[in-house]
């Protein structure tokens, strides 16, 4: 869809005349209405399954006493059930209410995971049991490839990066042994770029071009948290000349191992994309390179602990890097969102070293002066850029969709 | 494959890990033996969280003096640990790193361990209870306070009820 000032420009150019113009600037408002239209249904439609979903799961919970463990199993499959059909039938079959029945299908999915976690409450199973997330990955799964949808591909990586967490916690304490939370950045970091190699995958699938791209890049958003995590001292350096990272025990063996079958995964999806992506674009490339290069770090930074910040420098270094990478990938594809996620990692990693480095040199009142000076003018070329950008992507961003 | 199908398959699915998972859980209360463990007290700012009861048990904290250890174990590892219950209470008198064949035992993980001990966890640490109900059993903790459990053949445990001065205690 072509803006006002494309329509402008034509008019001077004499591409189109004044009567033209006038009508296709008309077109394009009722275009956007519609479409403005749309995203509300489809925004309102989903707070209300989410809703209704809460409803039926604090109706259970409400009359806990009251309902015996049958009756909460028969309500909760019940109405979980009732709503995946009525999603089915308003998206495929009747295909009179696509966005609610997608909604509908969604909420299916959470009702889905509650009553997994109900049952698992029933037999006194603990809450942070990772396998109950296991299972409700995997009834999910099949509906990312049926539906296509955004958000259930959304929800399926989120349950794996929760997974990751409370499989690290099984039953350890977190005080007693701090031996595998402490390394879950690198965990993460590495689980990261899977999730981004996954994703990559889907775009040799015809139409799993927005799968794609949600797994993507939650893929590339938890891999810079990770990178910002490690970029801090308490986490790959000396903090107040304790050293975390030699002086801490071992990882536990399942940990260790998960990750390196994380890693290896990672390291062939990453040559699968490299090699045979249909894109084969220089971005392509750059970031299975790079992808190699993460996972390569992590496991050094694993399995070779030492004392000092050389590691700690090095994932600043590296943050650094990709922030830049990933906004010079964003302007070439014109892809805002990849902009902005760069963008953002880079403010907060330049934030972070600001307090590193002046919190002792300067005096406290200069020191906030200075600071909020700084991200204040900061926020305001951001949000000045982000604007020019937007209207620069406008044609990808309506592609997107 | 047509959508419709396709729908009604994943429901399926969905069926079939809903019942699997209720039916790995009967199969042990079903065909499991029932032992009886006793409580210890817990730190009272951890016992007690929302609905639910946090469960430790003598068998939680074993000292090494008191069982035969086969293996070197680590933060994490899965124990396997032989009981005995020929007496009220479930005792353990092995730990192994290999599963144990006509004897038996309980799977755990290995949360900690020290010189003197080790600190396991078995998945059955928390008991739901209805809101508010939870006092009750608070106060009983390492006193009057047992579980019976039920384990399958594969180790894996299930809590069957709790048991406060001799009486079962039940809910809906």
């Amino acid at each position: 869809m072509v803006n006002k000032e494309e329509i402008d420009q034509w008019l001077r150019e004499g591409v189109v005349t004044q009567e033209q113009a006038d009508k296709m600037i008309v077109d394009v408002q009722r275009a956007r209405t519609e479409e403005s239209s749309s995203k509300i249904i489809a925004t309102i439609s989903t707070i209300g399954a989410v809703l209704f979903g809460l409803g039926t799961i604090l109706f259970v919970a409400a009359n806990w006493d009251i309902l015996s463990y049958v009756a909460k199993i028969v309500i909760l499959t019940t109405v979980t059930f009732i709503i995946y059909f009525l999603g089915y039938f308003f998206q495929y079959r009747f295909r009179n209410l696509p966005q609610v029945g997608e909604s509908l299908i969604f909420l299916s999915t959470l009702l889905f995971g509650a009553t997994i976690f109900l049952i698992g409450q029933i037999y006194h199973v603990p809450a942070y049991n990772h396998y109950l997330l296991i299972i409700w990955l995997v009834g999910i799964l099949p509906l990312v490839y049926i539906t296509k949808s955004y958000n259930i591909a959304g929800l399926a990586t989120l349950i794996f990066y929760v997974w990751i967490a409370l499989f690290t916690y099984r039953a350890i304490d977190i005080f007693e042994n701090t031996a595998d939370f402490y390394r879950l950045p690198v965990m993460y970091l590495i689980s990261g770029v899977l999730l981004f190699g996954v994703g990559a995958l889907h775009y040799f699938l015809k139409g799993f071009n927005l799968v794609a791209r949600a797994i993507r890049l939650s893929g590339v958003r938890v891999t810079l948290l990770s990178l910002f995590l490690l970029s801090l001292k308490f986490f790959s350096g000396t903090y107040n000349e304790f050293s975390f990272v030699s002086e801490i025990k071992e990882a536990s063996d399942p940990f260790t191992l998960l990750i390196v079958i994380f890693s290896i995964i990672a390291l062939i999806l990453l040559y699968i994309n490299l090699r045979f992506n249909p894109s084969r674009s220089k971005t392509n490339n750059i970031e299975n390179t790079i992808g190699f290069i993460l996972v390569a770090i992590g496991l050094v930074f694993f399995f070779i602990p030492f004392y000092g910040n050389v590691y700690t420098l090095m994932f600043n270094l590296v943050l650094t890097a990709i922030s830049f990478v990933l906004i010079a990938i964003g302007y070439q594809r014109e892809d805002l969102q990849v902009v902005n996620t760069g963008l953002f990692w880079f403010v907060a990693l330049i934030i972070i070293r600001y307090f590193d480095f002046f919190w002792r040199l300067l005096p406290r009142s200069l020191f906030f002066l200075v600071g909020g000076l700084v991200i204040l003018i900061g926020c305001i070329a951001l949000e000045l850029t982000k604007r020019k950008l937007r209207t620069k992507f406008q044609y990808s961003l309506r592609a997107e969709k | 494959m047509e959508n419709k199908k396709i729908f009604i398959l994943v429901a399926i699915i969905w069926i079939v890990l809903i019942g699997g998972f209720v039916a790995v859980k009967e199969y042990t209360l079903k065909t499991g033996q029932e032992v009886l463990l006793k409580t210890t007290p817990v730190d009272p700012r951890d016992l007690f969280r929302g609905d639910y009861v946090v469960l430790r048990y003598d068998i939680s904290n074993i000292p090494r003096k008191k069982v035969v250890v086969d293996g070197d174990f680590k933060t994490g590892d899965m124990m396997y640990v032989i009981l005995d219950h020929s007496e009220k209470y479930a005792i353990p008198v092995r730990i192994t790193k290999t599963v144990p064949i006509n004897d038996l035992y309980i799977r755990g993980i290995l949360k900690s361990s020290d010189r003197s001990s080790f600190n396991i966890e078995y998945g059955i640490e928390s008991y739901f209870v209805p809101e508010g109900e939870g006092k009750q059993i608070e106060r009983n903790a390492g006193r009057n306070l047992d579980v019976k459990v039920v384990i399958d053949k594969f180790g894996k445990a299930v809590i069957k009820v709790l048991i406060v001065n001799g009486q079962e205690i039940k809910f809906k």
